[in-house]
Formats: C-alpha cells, sequence, structure tokens
C-alpha cells in the first residue's frame, strides 16, 4: 500500500522562488529515496510538498490512503506530526529550553505540562552529548547541539516518512556515525525516507530509489 | 497612472486588507469558542504568560502616565469650568475617551510591536514550520494566548488608568497646587454611571481584539527576509492605532449620541 501519495502536484510560483512542474510521486513501506537535484531550493521545495508545509495550487495528497483537505488544517496537522523533517530550514523554538523543545509535542497532545522527557529521548541525548545542555536555550547552544536537538525530536516522531537533507554533512562529520545508525535502524523499520545526499556511499547503501528533480521537472530514474 | 486610478486601487486594496483582518479575527473568535482540546494546559499557561508582559509590566507605565494626564486635565477644567462641571468633564474625558484610547496606545508601544516582531521572528527562522511539524495548531498555541492576554491586560490597565488618573490626579493637585477641587471626587460619584463604565469595558473588548489580530496578522505575514519584520511592525503599530481611534469613535457614537 502507498503510504503517500501526491497526485497531479503543482506548486505555486511565489517571486522568484523555484516552481515544481506538474509531478506525481508516492512513496511505500521500506521505500529510500534519493532525490538527486543541483539546486536545494528545489530539494526544499519538495521536502515541503511532502511534509504538507507547502499547500497545492492543484493535485491532491492521498496519505495512507485517505485523500487530504486542505482547507481542514486540523487534520493536516494530524500528518504533520508523524513525519520527520531535518532540513536546513528545521528549527527549534527559541523562547524554549531543548528539555522543553523535546517535550513540546507530548505536553501539547497529552495537555501535560511536566518537562519529563522519557528514557529513550534521553539516552539519544546523551548520545548525542547535549544530556548536560538539556535546561539551556538554543541561543546558548552551538549549532551542530541544536541539530541535534532537531534530529532526536523528528526521529522519535517519525513515524510514516522521514525527510532528510545531506545526513552526511547536517550533524558535521563527528555526529554522522551516529546519525547514520539511527537513520539505519530506522529504514530497517520500514520507515520510508526521502533524502539528498551527495556521499555516493550513503547513497549506494541504503537507497532503493532515485528521483531527479532539475529545471522543477521531477522524474524517476531507472 | 492617473490619480483616480491611484486612490481607486488604494481604496480596492485597503477594503481587501480589511477584510482580511476581519476573516482573521472571525477564525480566532471561532477558534476561541471552540477551545480544541489539545493544547489547552499549555495554551493556558501562554496566556498567564502574556497577562504578566502585558498587563503587570506595564503597570509601572500605565501608572505615572495616567497621574500626569489626570492632573494636567484636573488643572486645566478646574481653572476653567471654576469646579462646577469638573466631575463631568473628567469623567467623559478619562473614563469614556483617553482612559480606553491611552490605554490602548500604551498597550500597541509596549505589546502589539513586541508581539509582531516575535511572530514576525518565528515565521522567518522557520519556528512556526517546526511547531506545525510538531502537529501544534498555530492560531491556538501562538494567537489564542496573545487575544486572551491582551485583551485582558486592556481591561486591567483600563480600570488602573481611570482609578490612578482620577484619584491620584486629584491627589497631586490637592497636595501640590491651591486650585479649589474640594468637592471633585462627589462630583465624580455623581457624574459616573453603570453605562460609562460598561462602555469603557466593552472598548477595551474590542481593542484588545483588534490589537491582537492586527499585530499577530502581519508578524504572521511576514515571509522569509528578516529586513521585512520593521516594516511589518511599523505597519502593524499604525493600523492597530488607527483602527483603534475609529473603533473608539464608533463606539462613543453608538452609546453617546
Amino acid at each position: 500500500m502507498k503510504w503517500i501519495e501526491l497526485e497531479d502536484y503543482v506548486l505555486p510560483v511565489s517571486g522568484e522562488s523555484p516552481r515544481l512542474e506538474r509531478f506525481s510521486f508516492s512513496i511505500s513501506k521500506g521505500d529510500v529515496c534519493w532525490l538527486d537535484t543541483g539546486v536545494t531550493e528545489y530539494a526544499h521545495l519538495f521536502f515541503k510538498a511532502l511534509a504538507t508545509l507547502a499547500y497545492p495550487l492543484e493535485g491532491r495528497y492521498h496519505f495512507v490512503g485517505e485523500c487530504l483537505d486542505f482547507l481542514k488544517p486540523d487534520s493536516i496537522l494530524q500528518v504533520k506530526k508523524t513525519i520527520g523533517y531535518i532540513t536546513t530550514p528545521s528549527a527549534l523554538i527559541s523562547n524554549r529550553s531543548l528539555r522543553e523543545n523535546l517535550t513540546l509535542m507530548r505536553n501539547y497532545t497529552d495537555n501535560d505540562l511536566s518537562a519529563r522527557i522519557d528514557d529513550e529521548t534521553f539516552d539519544l541525548c546523551r548520545h548525542f552529548s547535549i544530556a548536560d545542555k538539556i535546561d539551556l536555550r538554543p541561543e546558548d547552544l552551538e549549532q551542530a547541539d541544536m541539530r541535534s536537538a532537531i534530529v532526536i525530536r523528528e526521529i522519535r516522531k517519525a513515524t510514516r516518512l522521514l525527510l532528510l537533507e545531506k545526513p552526511e554533512i547536517y550533524l558535521g562529520h563527528a555526529g554522522f556515525f551516529l546519525y547514520d545508525w539511527l537513520l539505519r535502524s530506522l529504514m530497517d523499520k520500514g520507515v520510508p525516507v526521502v533524502f539528498t545526499s551527495d556521499d555516493k556511499n550513503f547513497i549506494d547503501s541504503v537507497s532503493n530509489r532515485a528521483l531527479v528533480l532539475h529545471d522543477g521537472r521531477l522524474h524517476e530514474r531507472q | 497612472m492617473s490619480i483616480t486610478r491611484l486612490i481607486g486601487r488604494r481604496t480596492i486594496r485597503s477594503f481587501s486588507h480589511i477584510t482580511t483582518l476581519l476573516t482573521f479575527a472571525s477564525m480566532l473568535l471561532r477558534m476561541l469558542y471552540r477551545r480544541p482540546g489539545e493544547g489547552r494546559t499549555l495554551v493556558r499557561r501562554v496566556a498567564l504568560e502574556q497577562i504578566y508582559y502585558t498587563a503587570v509590566q506595564a503597570l509601572f507605565v500605565i501608572i505615572p502616565v495616567a497621574l500626569i494626564i489626570g492632573s494636567a486635565i484636573i488643572i486645566q477644567f478646574s481653572k476653567l469650568s471654576g469646579q462646577y462641571d469638573l466631575g463631568n468633564i473628567a469623567v467623559i474625558l478619562i473614563v469614556r475617551e483617553l482612559g480606553p484610547a491611552i490605554t490602548a496606545l500604551l498597550i500597541i508601544l509596549r505589546s502589539a510591536t513586541a508581539v509582531t516582531i516575535e511572530t514576525g521572528y518565528m515565521k522567518v527562522l522557520h519556528e512556526i514550520d517546526a511547531l506545525e511539524m510538531s502537529g501544534i495548531n498555530v492560531l491556538w498555541f501562538i494567537c489564542i494566548p496573545r487575544l486572551v492576554g491582551i485583551t485582558t491586560a486592556i481591561l486591567f490597565l483600563f480600570v488602573v488608568f481611570d482609578i490612578v488618573a482620577i484619584i491620584g490626579g486629584y491627589a497631586v493637585v490637592w497636595t501640590v497646587t491651591y486650585l479649589p477641587v474640594g468637592n471633585f471626587l462627589r462630583q465624580i460619584a455623581g457624574a459616573i454611571t453603570v453605562a460609562d463604565i460598561a462602555v469603557g469595558l466593552f472598548k477595551a473588548v474590542c481593542f484588545g481584539i483588534t490589537i491582537t489580530v492586527t499585530s499577530t496578522y502581519h508578524g504572521l505575514n511576514v515571509q522569509k527576509q528578516i529586513t521585512e519584520i520593521p516594516v511589518a511592525a511599523s505597519r502593524a503599530a499604525v493600523e492597530c492605532f488607527f483602527y483603534c481611534l475609529v473603533i473608539n469613535v464608533l463606539i462613543s457614537a453608538l452609546f453617546y449620541l
């Protein structure tokens, strides 16, 4: 079964930003798609389309067989919270501590204000060496620490799709080993992934599909 | 482009902008009425924080301003009216008109610009996207606490302003001048009606909604560039003040004409 399917999608033109020509795309359990694109903006736009952050001018978005209604933001939010989005524009909430950032989604959903981090998340914080910085705000952290927190937040929630931008450089070389291990464990569970990368070894070892996105046209490389 | 065409185009753009703001206001009010189950505790906490920033911290500004304006009005009108209408004049000027208007102005200067800048930064730095990707409704989490907080703060500050301007102003004048203001408080008590207080409170609620809707709308409307934020903050502040003045006049005309 196709977990996510974008049908006859056209993304709007806004000023100078790139547009995606009409395309269709689907992804199922176990798919790991490498997105080959020379221009980062196209990749960002495609990721935003998959993450339902960019609404289409035309076309339909099917999520586990159900067509999404973009006029009902609440139903779109239910989709968003199952998609891991680890790209350069991903951010932490700056007026909240790392702990609050990591517990925000649970606090919101469960109406619970306790800032207790579950054991699995805290273990990840320890592995990424941010456990002792958990009560600091993003402004007090190094960029690598912020990105580690983003990775932990997104990986912990990604159940339907994971969107990654250049994982080999996202956390720097030091953090890649752990990040790579985490990604592979998710891929082994069948979580579909779409990623961009310039690391041929990584691409060859994880991907089972290749997409080409050039000049706003998306097609699959056979 | 001819001047007529320019005026026509500007008029259409202004109407379109006001319609968008009204639609945004109706979305927020519907959401406030609906009160989604998710995130209520968090929204309540953010609303309390907003009340603290907007109401409690603003006390140090509004009290001296109210004292200065209250004493100035009492000094001027005690000379002009020879005391006879001083109570009525104070009620008309302070409770009905200046109280809500000055309170709104202070809130615009202190909080509306801050809200626009904060939400604008959140938009540019992709924090709004991060909230959405966590399944958090931005209107519920960002706008509703500010709507509740700012409206409550204006109500509270309006009452504080009136009390400080009238009683504090009277005390200042009585202490530092020899002006004859002996019957002032009795005149105020005789002049003020329940309708005056109710209309003032109604104005405060309308101003709270207007200020929050305008400032959050401009913040969330920032697109990509950080340089858009000061422009948005400036436009939000000017629009908030203008809309509040118009609403003030409309409500006064509705109730007192």
